[in-house]
């Protein structure tokens, strides 16, 4: 099995016209991934790789029923696509434009909790469970390459990493449930505790590896979810940034949410308190696979 | 975060209607001196510069007369407060001050929405009122879809011992404040203090706005007004980071590079992908080795900004090895990476034969980018079946090597 989406999963994509998503979609659609309909304002009735443009998401809808979107517009423009989608019924909404503005995402949030919807992102990749579907970009034009089906969850705060993990794992003979790129900004639609939520409840997963980054205080509500006996399968870390804390607090080196502001988002912190929760923290990319294995007890 | 100087955010602040001790912005002893007259009492001349802890760098300052305030502000014109020069300065009334609070709107992380920060305790920092008095420091989140009602104020205020008038006066202004806070999308709005004077009235003396850079574009009041890419940084911009960020804003939304020098290092980093890039700058450390530079790259058509990168990470002085070790590309042809690089480094004359370069890229069009790297001997290309790590490796022991083999390098900066 796999989390969030698989292979009977319906998606629109918002934005479609645009020269990113229209290259997603069309190696999402050579990928297996049923995209039934696009959304361009102004742009109804084109087409774009032979999946049908409309005006509107409820006009999409109409004619082809989905329950996730993946949403291409401009940062500015984001907040309304995904409320759009939101009030068309949508059920799984992945954003992947960087610099949403933070109000924006909070006021998303706060309205996704009390409508039951999941946003993955922004500033996300996708996710992708591996032979099924994917949604968003993840894996460009070799998904199938880098993300081979397997029971390992992979729950990444950068995109590019997720892919490195796969490959890595790949490599050591492991393979991927599903991969999400949850976005590297400072409020996403979920975070890594909630994303643990659902691999508990997969059959299929038997262990997640996590990558974290300076800022935000995510991996630290991993750990207490973790050490207070909510998720019971083996989890691997790897945390990148510890350099960063040569430097004054407020800085950032990468993602917008990559910033520490207290003790909480510094990257040695998060290692101990992982560590305390019973998490394996690697030390290098090179280690996760290693000690995945361990704790799954293979070779 | 684009941080304003003191003077943008109470302009923002009148505009709302917000009442703010009267001042004036001087640039000259001479201006300071005629609007200390003008204002006809005691006042306060504080460096504009977009920095908070200003007090602490003696950079605010009281003036019983005008000719005081001529001579605080001569001082203060051109000094150096944490590295920012400054070159403006506020005129401001002196307020007669009863009490102090302490009032911020910021997010927080566990809430992913607005928290709200009050105490009873104000004037000094934050940091200080935490430690001192960590039972007198209210944090209450908002609900974002409700915003911040003066009721819900009141229960704030009341929780941190205000009553009376006072409470519900501070209340009302807190609701006031918030709006504010919303209203110009900032990430941080922090009044200390917010001041009961001895008149009985409740106003911010004090106001530090971070706003959301990501907002910036429907805030057009606010676009002359801010230092772009000193939001990431604890310094003011070097040349080279001030060319990085003119190329990146020139062609906005086509995909992002940015740029940060460290003192000193020897190994220039292209490094791209955020946590891909951080775990790489680890890594270097790890094995011995000294970053020169930092770099993140969003993805996008940015040919010309790659090259605009290279350029930079080539002539930072000291730069003896450049590693441009970007995850798996999904979005960028890595013949794009490929061209800016070999045309920079062919401009600048530096020759990957005696001057280490290990690239790691993979993706689209690879075969493409691979022959375009042939045509400079010398380079050390790597696809994705090499990892992250072992190019690090590479490049900490090919820098190394270089040293030692004594190598002069004929590269004009």
């Amino acid at each position: 099995m796999s989390i969030l989406i698989d292979e009977q999963t319906r998606i629109i994509v918002q934005g479609i016209t645009g020269w990113q998503a229209s290259m997603d979609t069309k190696f999402s659609l050579e990928y297996g991934a049923k995209i039934v309909a696009g959304v361009t304002p102004g742009k109804g009735g084109q087409s774009v790789h032979g999946v049908p443009v409309y005006n509107t998401v409820k006009s999409a809808l109409k004619d082809h029923p989905a329950t996730a979107s993946a949403v291409y517009v401009p940062a500015l423009a984001a907040k309304d696509a995904v409320l759009e989608a939101i009030d068309a019924g949508i059920k799984l909404i992945l954003m992947v434009p960087e610099f949403v503005p933070r109000h924006d995402m909070a006021e998303l949030v706060a309205i996704a909790r009390e409508k039951n919807v999941r946003i993955v992102g922004p500033n996300s990749n996708g996710l992708i469970s591996p032979g099924k579907s994917k949604l968003g970009g993840i894996g460009g034009d070799r998904a199938g390459y880098i993300y081979v089906p397997g029971k390992i969850g992979v729950i990444s705060r950068s995109g590019g990493m997720s892919a490195e993990i796969s490959l890595a794992l790949k490599r050591a003979g492991l393979g991927v449930s599903t991969c999400i790129s949850m976005g590297g900004e400072a409020i996403v639609g979920t975070s890594q505790k909630e994303y643990l939520e659902l691999f508990a409840e997969d059959p299929e997963t038997e262990a997640v590896v996590i990558f974290g980054e300076p800022g935000t205080t995510y991996e630290e509500e991993a750990a207490a979810f973790i050490a207070e006996g909510h998720f019971k399968k083996p989890v691997v870390a790897l945390i990148a940034g510890l350099f960063q804390e040569n430097f004054p607090k407020g800085v950032s080196f990468g993602h917008a949410a990559a910033i520490i502001e207290g003790d909480a988002g510094k990257p040695s912190n998060k290692i101990k308190i992982l560590r305390e929760a019973g998490v394996s923290v690697a030390s290098s990319l090179d280690e996760v696979p290693i000690l995945l294995k361990r704790m799954l007890k293979l070779n | 975060m684009a941080k304003l100087t003191e003077d943008i955010g109470k302009e923002l602040l009148q505009q709302m209607g917000i009442k703010i001790p009267q001042g004036i912005v001087a640039l000259t002893p001479s201006d300071a001196k005629e609007y200390a007259q003008k204002i006809g009492k005691k006042v306060v001349i504080k460096a504009l510069v977009p920095i908070g802890k200003r007090g602490k760098a003696n950079a605010i300052r009281f003036a019983d007369t005008p000719d005081e305030a001529e001579k605080h502000t001569y001082d203060l014109l051109g000094a150096e407060i944490y590295g920012y020069k400054v070159r403006k300065v506020l005129v401001e009334e002196c307020i007669d001050i009863k009490e102090e609070y302490y009032l911020s709107f910021t997010f927080g992380d566990a809430e992913r929405g607005p928290v709200v920060l009050a105490s009873k305790e104000g004037g000094v920092d934050i940091e200080e009122i935490t430690a001192r008095f960590p039972e007198k420091l209210i944090k209450y989140p908002v609900n974002y879809l409700k915003g911040l009602p003066v009721y819900e104020a009141m229960a704030i205020w009341e929780q941190a011992g205000l009553t009376g008038q006072t409470l519900v006066r501070t209340a009302q202004i807190t609701s006031h404040l918030y709006n504010f806070f919303k209203k110009h999308d900032a990430l941080m709005a922090e009044f200390n203090p917010l001041v009961l004077t001895t008149g009985g009235e409740v106003m911010p003396i004090a106001v530090m706005l971070n706003i959301d850079d990501a907002a910036l574009r429907r805030h057009p009041f606010l676009k002359d007004k801010v230092e772009y890419g000193i939001e990431r940084l604890w310094r003011p911009l070097t040349s080279r980071e001030k060319a990085v960020i003119e190329a990146d804003l020139a062609e906005p939304g086509k995909g992002s590079i940015r740029y940060i020098e460290l003192e000193g290092g020897e190994i220039g980093l292209c490094v791209a992908g955020g946590g891909a890039g951080l775990l790489q700058h680890d890594l270097i450390l790890k094995y011995g080795g000294k970053p020169a530079n930092h770099t993140d790259i969003t993805p996008g058509p940015i040919e010309n900004k790659l090259t605009v990168l290279f350029r930079a990470i080539l002539t930072k002085p000291g730069v003896k090895s450049l590693l441009v070790g970007v995850n798996v590309l999904q979005l960028v042809r890595v013949d794009t990476y490929a061209a800016a690089l070999v045309n920079v480094l062919k401009e600048l004359k530096i020759d990957p034969r005696t001057f280490p370069v290990v690239v790691r890229l993979a993706g689209v069009a690879e075969e493409e980018g691979k022959k375009i790297l042939a045509t400079l001997p010398g380079i050390h290309y790597f696809s994705d079946d090499t990892t992250l790590e072992e190019v690090v490796k590479l490049i900490v022991k090919l820098t190394e090597d270089a040293k030692a083999g004594e190598t002069t390098r004929e590269h004009i900066n």
